[in-house]
């Protein structure tokens, strides 16, 4: 057994466990907060560090593509924005996007013009009435503060918004069609396995009042780069901590595969709802409270996403935006991913598959997949299939949350600290807790390290 | 021929120049040097009275499928004018529409049914972009006379009061600058508009491409700082002015009581 910590050579040790952007951003944030030195210790079971934010290169020509997290929300318009703080600080340019064009049977909607002249005047009318009615229910503070449990309360469960879905008008099928494809990709799940607030936020994410989206130049995974340079910790990778237990005087235990068993003052759990459930937690009370929090929160959604180079990005002109929404795959966003690099000689399109679709998607090859995306192009873009370099698919099924901070967000201290009584210097940290994007990573991070910040320095 | 009506410029704004009847010329033409020539006989039909910054409008009733090729030539035949850098001509592209840009010309490019949308957004963003040129233009001209004349902060010569009046006439301008300024607030400062309409996109996107928040933005410290010596040469020769009619009346003072004295002397003697 490992002796570190619990107060060994007098500096506190945390063992912060995965390290994709929530255990890289704790680990900042506690370096950045404490008062006391700290021994920092970031175990990672895969190779490579950045979990969900990873940014790839082709191989026929470096040209790069985001793999994860394809954007970053900015929510200034409302109020302080601490991720878009952070990327300043961290010193990286950033490139805006914005999209709004909707495909439908073939005919790309840019604006309500195109949808009244594709599907009639009442389809606008209908879809205007709906976004009065989703405005109505969630104002741009609502939205900013909507992961908080006081702020947004959600009487109708998981029904709300497919109810909001539903009191679109039936016989004005264009409208509906036009908005479950504007939704699905984002919701990364259907309409009615999510709830009103996270539903409202994935419709109103498309309005400037309420927030902005923007990528760094250079790649999203430059974040990741810099975290990485700018914290003192120790990292070790192919690293799976496979069991949990919290000590009667304090502090964690760790068992990691192998046999290792690693003890620390604070352990912070960092990992994906799916790879938390894998864990063993010990101990009657810590076992029960985790049971407890992943059945709240256990309600996994999923992600495909296909990449493909092609010899010249033909799509200018009739894709002028950073995306567009597709009507293939039950509604899938289709990136123009060059549009984040001035002067992209070659043309990357980036097909972002949700929910049930990517499930069933999942079950094809990577070629088969690949020839789905191609036939999904409208018909103002088939010509491309003969400029295809190179495709890369990645697969994130169960990765993200159909309803992160579950049915009704609970209170925070309970969200990252699950169990007082078993394990009271057990934490988590996870986008699962919030709102499934880095946004809510860097919330949960930094609440996390304040209270580590706080603890270790009155200990 | 003139194009569709326009909308009525606000009072006190610019109008519009609208000419244009070789639609069907450039539409024919083949290629850029084709629609150069064509281009060539473009010219205002109007020269309205209250127009300080004119634009010259085509409006091309056009598939979408032949819109880039018509766009091309129109940007080619910008760029290619004397009067014009190439890097002043902007070529925007929507769905379903096509507008070039250049300081004074705006080439409009949409599907029959969605001209007259294009049409007005792509003018009222256009007319603004002309304004803020216009102020641009104001400022940077007025920086050499302020240049002249800031030495008057200092000390106040007679040629700085014999300048007076010319002085005076570029205060009023500087304040004429202001005002426009202000009014432009409204027009560059436009909220977004959520779900997008094509009149909103095209005011977004031509806003954001001839850059109109951050021009109108960097115009307000330049228009503090030459209100700011205009103002202090202002207070200097007011000052100066009432010292001269200071130092006047003293003199006066001063006599008066020389007269009083040799008056008491004189009367003395006499007595």
């Amino acid at each position: 057994m490992t002796e570190a910590g619990l107060g060994v050579r007098g500096i506190p040790r945390v063992a912060i466990v995965g390290g994709g952007p929530g255990g890289l951003f704790t680990a900042y944030r506690l370096q950045c907060w404490s008062e006391r030195p700290l021994e920092i210790l970031v175990l990672e079971a895969s190779e490579r560090l950045g979990g969900k934010v990873r940014t790839g290169r082709f191989e026929a020509v470096p040209v790069r593509y985001e793999i994860g997290a394809a954007e970053l929300y900015d929510v200034s318009p409302v109020d302080e924005d601490p991720l878009k703080d952070l990327v300043r600080e961290l010193g990286l340019p950033v490139t805006g996007m914005a999209g709004q064009a909707v495909e439908l049977g073939g005919r790309i909607l840019a604006n309500l013009d195109d949808l009244e002249g594709a599907l009639g005047g009442e389809a606008r009318r209908e879809v205007l009435r709906f976004d009065r009615r989703a405005r109505g229910r969630m104002s741009p503070r609502q939205f900013y503060d909507a992961d908080l449990a006081e702020s947004f309360r959600d009487e109708q469960g998981a029904q709300g918004f497919m109810e909001l879905m539903e009191s679109v008008e039936p016989r004005v099928l264009g409208a509906r069609r036009y908005l479950d494809t504007l939704l699905h990709s984002d919701l990364a799940t259907e309409a009615g396995a999510t709830n009103l607030r996270y539903g409202l936020q994935n419709y109103l994410m498309n309005d400037a009042d309420y927030m902005l989206l923007y990528s760094v130049e250079g790649g999203n995974e430059r974040i990741i780069e810099e975290l990485v340079r700018r914290t003192r910790m120790e990292v070790r990778l192919a690293t799976r901590v496979e069991r949990v237990r919290g000590l009667a005087g304090g502090g964690v235990e760790l068992g990691v595969a192998g046999g290792e068993e690693l003890r620390c003052d604070h352990a912070v759990l960092a990992l994906p709802q799916p790879q938390l459930a894998a864990l063993a937690f010990e101990g009657e009370a810590l076992g029960e409270d985790m049971r407890e929090h992943l059945a709240h929160h256990d309600h996994p959604a999923h992600y495909l996403r296909v990449s493909i180079l092609f010899e010249r990005p033909f799509w200018r002109g009739v894709l002028n935006e950073s995306f567009l929404m597709l009507e293939a795959f039950g509604g899938c966003c289709l990136y123009d991913e060059s549009s984040r690099t001035a002067d992209a000689r070659h043309g990357v399109l980036g097909w972002l598959m949700g929910g049930q679709a990517a499930v069933e998607l999942d079950r094809l090859s990577d070629e088969e997949l690949v020839a789905a995306a191609l036939d999904s192009l409208p018909s103002a873009l088939a010509g491309g299939r003969e400029l295809v370099m190179e495709a890369k698919v990645h697969r994130w099924i169960g990765s993200v949350s159909a309803l992160p901070g579950g049915r009704q967000p609970r209170p925070i201290t309970l969200r990252h600290t699950p169990s007082p009584a078993g394990a009271p210097d057990l934490h988590l940290v996870g986008d699962y807790l919030y709102d499934s994007t880095l946004n809510g990573v860097l919330e949960a991070a930094g609440t996390v390290a304040h209270e580590l910040a706080a603890r270790v320095a009155t200990r | 021929m003139t194009s569709d009506p326009i909308p009525e410029p606000a009072e006190g704004s610019t109008c519009l120049t609208v000419s244009w009847d070789a639609q069907d010329a450039l539409r024919s033409a083949a290629g850029p040097e084709g629609a150069r020539s064509a281009l060539a006989s473009w010219s205002a039909v109007e020269d309205l009275p209250c127009a300080p910054s004119s634009l010259q409008l085509l409006s091309i009733p056009s598939a979408a499928k032949e819109q880039p090729l018509l766009a091309e030539a129109a940007r080619s035949a910008l760029a290619g004018r004397e009067d014009l850098a190439e890097t002043q001509v902007t070529l925007l592209g929507l769905q379903g529409a096509h507008l070039v840009v250049a300081p004074g010309f705006l080439v409009v490019l949409a599907e029959p049914e969605r001209l007259a949308i294009a049409e007005r957004a792509a003018v009222e963003a256009c007319i603004t972009e002309a304004e803020l040129r216009r102020v641009e233009a104001g400022i940077a001209s007025a920086w050499a006379p302020l240049r002249t004349a800031a030495p008057a902060a200092f000390e106040v010569t007679p040629e700085t009061l014999a300048q007076r009046e010319e002085l005076k006439e570029r205060y009023g301008e500087l304040l004429d600058l202001r005002r426009t300024w202000s009014e432009l607030g409204p027009r560059v400062m436009v909220p977004h508009v959520y779900p997008p309409t094509l009149a909103s996109q095209v005011g977004e996107r031509l806003r954001e491409r001839l850059r109109l928040h951050e021009r109108f933005e960097l115009l307000d410290p330049a228009l503090v700082a030459q209100e700011q010596v205009h103002g202090l040469v202002a207070e200097r020769i007011g000052e100066s002015l009432n010292a001269r009619k200071g130092h006047a009346l003293e003199w006066a003072i001063i006599l008066l009581l020389a007269a009083e004295v040799l008056l008491l002397l004189a009367e003395a003697l006499i007595g």
